[in-house]
């Protein structure tokens, strides 16, 4: 008797095991075999750029093994003004660049650096170079890490810099001025997001920061269909100051990539999604930010990547952006509204920078290799190369 | 230097030497348990003679016939008890101490789901923190059983050792297989589904079984029913479309199918040349054959299994040996062994398998003699008899008594040290000896420094004499080992308790640029030191730290390329009277908790050691 009702009870227990191995294994199936859905197209918002002061030309790129977060060694370069040779001047910085760098070009010739936090580093160090990255001097450390977007930091006339710090709910825009030892909190997300131009464009994140004529200016991603999120202050509330978009770019979200300062006005590039494609484009207003212009719009489609944007000739921009098949197009928004398709540019192109006399530099990476491309008669030509001494491995 | 960490190989010489070296004496222990043994061997036998003697009769008093052990029993047994002898034997392998955790446990749980994970990770933290003291007890703990298995043939010490065995297989199945990746994809009876030391407790508790139990053949369907639904599940499994089983490699693809891929990376396993030769030979048939392989498979599993539930021993005896063939050639050619690259801990599932389907056969087909033949007297020991008067009248029962106690003598020389270590939640200083070498002693004066503190305040060397002091150097923007040294310098300050109220633990800036009282104020943030009030960041101009720099002897530079700046990682213990007492290598190596523990333990044993010399 006792040996049958062993038996039952191990056909019940063999059971039971039998089933509960299938189980997981069954339930891992049904994931496994799913279809990959179309790719969406993304505006990732890269962190190489370019930009230019009075000094010369800065560029900051990734570079080492970009497979390896603690193997991407993000580097700085220099073309000092009339010059033709860029220079690696990444070593005076004196902290890991492993989370990437975020330039702002102050009135006056000098350049901001902001280094986003990486591995263990949860703050971010800033630093700035009066003389082409000679020597860099600390500038006040930013407790919260800078937040992972190009325009992130902006040097503003008379030491008043704008920070966008944090991720997620803790996003918030600090800023300071000669004679504060720290920097203070000038608005949250959330509390931008409950302003009056916040409500008004459904803002969903802060994106970029910069300074007009004295006054914070902030660019965001509105879900408004037709609002786009640039915001000042106005009559001590924040309001939206940004053009109204014409209602032929019918969109489901707007966010603002890049915001610069131009004379007292302000230059802009937004990206403009209607779920399937991007539309790319620029608008310009004065001073007083009342009157805007915009340009006409690039489309992206699913799986083109935008790899670099930055400030273009005047108060244009350029966008460096990767077919799925890998090659690179080149993009160039002049100041006139209308765009113009560049060259195509080598396949390692990483960033654009434009120089003096309507010059055009193209930036290449590979691995430890830096390599300057110039647009010559309508063809790109090799004219440097630089060997940085990555130093693999020092960072994990 | 930051960023540069020596890191901690399996191969680490300071831990295989110790490893080795507890082995050794925990061996010389059981020596001593044996001569223990065989001495009380001589006293029990001289009493068997002198009563032998006093009776009158020229022989040893021989009053009671062994219990025939069934045959399928003994199979059991004797092979797992070897089984388990082979994986302690591995576990004295010198990779165990540090890959155990690192190549073994963690890789096997990180397929696994979250719960399963945190469930692993209890013992993994045992183990790294005391990567000595585990392995060697493993090392013991499966030696032990495995004597015991095989040196009690009958009787209620073997039923025990068949529960030991059992439960200590169970314990070995959760935290050291993840049990056995059931909640893992991929689950494949190819590969060892469901765990090959499940087999050992299913084997334990049928050792366990009352040996009545034995004496009929229903044990023996029982264990072939159990094998056989377990055959036809892994079937199913084996069938299940979608899993990459069916292919040899993904469509359109040189990436291998599921099967071709495990094996592959078996085939890449240290191991002779030929072996890798057979195992990488047969991941190219699989990819040229993937649809064949799995459907032979499928076919061999659902059969066998089929075949084991009918019962018929005609049937089953068939099925047992292919079974076999099927067992030996998975064995060979897909779990390549289970046992080498240092860190294999058993033969992997198959033999196991094996085992139990042929001892469930035996159970069928060979029941012992009393069964079949019930009229035939077999003198059972008299259960009036006390264990004095059986040890003493019966030198079989005496010899395995005491051979007995001797596997379980064994077996708590293993368990006794983890379970007291496990109690410990710090990590050994082995961990930190083994990154940093030992400290070093001094009694040298210290050099002077004069500099401003993360408040403002102004501290000396003169300043803070009275108090025992651990200085050491770090980089407010040091990505990877700074952080990481604050972090054992903060824990060495909670494990010295009250006595760290004369202890101050001093941080000097080691970067010629960040060196503002911002930064260390926003490092102290970082590192949740801003609230311990013995613990001091120093700053101050370039020159004064490059003067204190050069005083200690501790190297600054510029690192190209984006790097953090270079700089030594050290630590110097300064007796109240401003004396350096020791110099500690402060490499954190790969920063694990871990590592961290062990070097606070350090830290904190060298700062009582000089508090209390003075």
């Amino acid at each position: 008797m006792g040996i049958i009702r062993l038996r039952r009870t191990a056909a019940i227990a063999g059971a039971a095991i039998g089933a509960l191995l299938l189980a997981p294994s069954l339930g891992g199936q049904v994931v496994v075999g799913q279809q990959t859905k179309g790719t969406a197209p993304t505006v990732s918002t890269p962190l190489a750029t370019s930009d230019e002061n009075s000094s010369g030309s800065w560029a900051a790129l990734a570079m080492g093994n970009l497979d390896q977060p603690l193997n991407t060694f993000w580097q700085l370069f220099f073309r000092p003004s009339g010059g033709s040779r860029w220079s690696d001047v990444v070593e005076g910085t004196a902290v890991a660049t492993n989370g990437g760098l975020v330039l702002a070009t102050p009135e006056g010739g000098s350049l901001l650096v902001g280094v986003l936090p990486s591995n263990l580093l949860h703050f971010s160090p800033l630093l700035s170079t009066a003389d082409g990255g000679r020597t860099f001097t600390p500038a006040l450390v930013l407790t919260n890490g800078l937040a992972a977007r190009p325009n992130a930091l902006s040097g503003g006339a008379n030491g008043h810099d704008l920070a966008l710090v944090g991720s997620g709910t803790s996003t918030q825009v600090l800023q300071t001025a000669p004679g504060l030892n720290s920097w203070q909190n000038l608005v949250s997300e959330s509390h931008l997001a409950s302003s009056a131009g916040g409500r008004s464009c459904g803002l969903v994140s802060i994106t970029a920061v910069a300074e007009v004529a004295n006054q914070a200016v902030l660019g965001a991603t509105c879900s408004d269909r037709s609002a786009v999120g640039i915001l000042a202050m106005r009559n001590a509330s924040w309001r939206l100051v940004g053009p109204m978009l014409p209602h032929s770019l019918d969109s489901k979200s707007v966010e603002v990539l890049g915001l610069r300062e131009s004379g007292d006005g302000l230059t802009t590039l937004l990206a403009v999604s209607d779920g399937s494609e991007v539309s790319i484009l620029g608008a310009w207003a004065s001073a007083g930010l009342a009157h805007w212009t915009i340009s006409s719009a690039i489309r992206f489609g699913a799986g083109d990547r935008v790899v670099s944007f930055g400030p273009g000739a005047g108060l244009g921009w350029f966008v460096l952006a990767a077919k799925p098949s890998g090659s690179k197009s080149l993009e160039v928004l002049a100041s006139t509204g209308s765009w113009t398709e560049l060259p195509t540019p080598p396949a390692q192109a990483a960033t654009v920078s434009f120089g003096p006399a309507n010059s055009v530099d193209v930036l290449g990476v590979s691995g430890t290799l830096l390599t300057d491309w110039k647009l010559v008669s309508s063809r790109w030509t090799k004219s440097q190369v630089i060997t940085v001494p990555i130093q693999y491995g020092s960072s994990g | 230097m930051p960023g540069m960490s020596s890191g901690l190989q399996t191969n680490n010489p300071t831990i295989v030497s110790a490893f080795q070296s507890l082995l050794l004496h925990q061996g010389l222990l059981v020596l001593v348990i044996l001569a223990l043994l065989a001495i009380a061997w001589n006293v029990l036998r001289a009493a068997q003679l002198r009563r032998t003697m006093a009776s009158g009769d020229g022989s040893p008093a021989e009053s009671t016939t062994p219990i025939p052990d069934a045959p399928a029993r003994r199979l059991l047994r004797v092979s797992f008890g070897v089984i388990w002898i082979f994986d302690g034997v591995l576990q004295g392998q010198a990779s165990m101490p540090l890959g155990m955790t690192t190549q073994v446990i963690q890789p096997t749980a990180a397929s696994s789901p979250t719960w399963v994970q945190h469930v692993v990770n209890a013992v993994a933290t045992i183990w790294s923190n005391h990567p000595i003291t585990a392995p060697a007890s493993a090392v013991w703990i499966q030696v032990g059983i495995g004597a015991w298995l095989l040196v009690a043939p009958h009787g209620k010490l073997s039923r025990l050792g068949g529960i030991v065995s059992a439960g200590w297989g169970i314990v070995v199945w959760i935290f050291g297989e993840s049990f056995g990746g059931i909640f893992a994809p991929g689950l494949t009876w190819l590969f060892g589904a469901p765990g090959a030391v499940l087999f050992y407790s299913f084997a334990g508790l049928l050792i366990a079984l009352p040996e009545r139990y034995w004496e009929s053949p229903r044990l023996g369907r029982s264990i072939l029913s159990v094998m056989g639904l377990f055959f036809c599940g892994m079937a199913v499994l084996q069938a299940w479309p979608g899993r990459g089983f069916w292919q040899g490699h993904l469509p359109h693809s040189t990436t291998p199918g599921t099967l071709t891929a495990m094996v592959l990376q078996m085939s890449q396993t240290p191991q002779p040349g030929y072996l890798a030769s057979w195992v990488g030979s047969f991941a190219s048939f699989d990819a040229a054959h993937g649809w064949g392989v799995n459907l032979f498979a499928v076919i061999c599993l659902g059969a066998i299994g089929l075949c084991f539930l009918a019962g018929r021993a005609c049937i089953v005896g068939a099925a047992v040996i292919t079974g076999i063939i099927l067992c030996l050639a998975d064995w060979v050619l897909i779990e390549d062994f289970g046992f080498f690259g240092g860190v294999g801990t058993d033969p992997n599932s198959m033999l196991p398998m094996v085992l139990v389907f042929s001892a469930g056969y035996l159970a069928l087909t060979r029941v012992p003699l009393a069964a079949e033949e019930p009229s035939r007297v077999i003198a059972f020991p008299q259960p009036a008899r006390s264990l004095k008067e059986r040890l003493t009248e019966n030198p079989t029962y005496a010899f395995r008594s005491l051979a007995c106690i001797g596997a379980i003598g064994i077996v708590l020389l293993g368990a006794a040290p983890i379970a007291s270590a496990s109690l410990d939640p710090n990590a050994d200083p082995i961990v930190a000896q083994a990154i940093d070498g030992t400290p070093s002693a001094e009694n040298i004066p210290a050099p002077a420094f004069d500099l401003v503190d993360q408040r403002g305040q102004t501290v000396s060397l003169t300043s803070l004499r009275g108090k025992t002091i651990a200085l050491t150097f770090l980089d407010p923007v040091c990505v990877s080992d700074c952080p990481l040294i604050a972090q054992e310098f903060r824990a060495a300050d909670g494990l010295l308790g009250a006595s760290a109220r004369s202890i101050e633990l001093v941080a000097i800036v080691a970067n010629p640029i960040y060196r503002a009282q911002d930064y260390t104020v926003a490092f102290d943030n970082q590192e949740g030191l801003e609230h311990l009030s013995n613990w001091l960041f120093l700053t101050g101009s370039a020159a004064a730290l490059g003067r204190i720099w050069d005083a200690y002897g501790f190297q600054v530079e510029y690192s190209p390329g984006g790097s953090m700046i270079a700089h030594s990682e050290l630590a110097f213990v300064i007796d109240r009277n401003g004396h350096t007492r020791y110099i500690l290598d402060t490499d954190p190596g790969p920063g694990t908790e871990a590592t961290k523990s062990s070097f606070a333990v350090t830290l904190a044993n060298e700062l009582r050691s000089v508090q209390r010399s003075g």
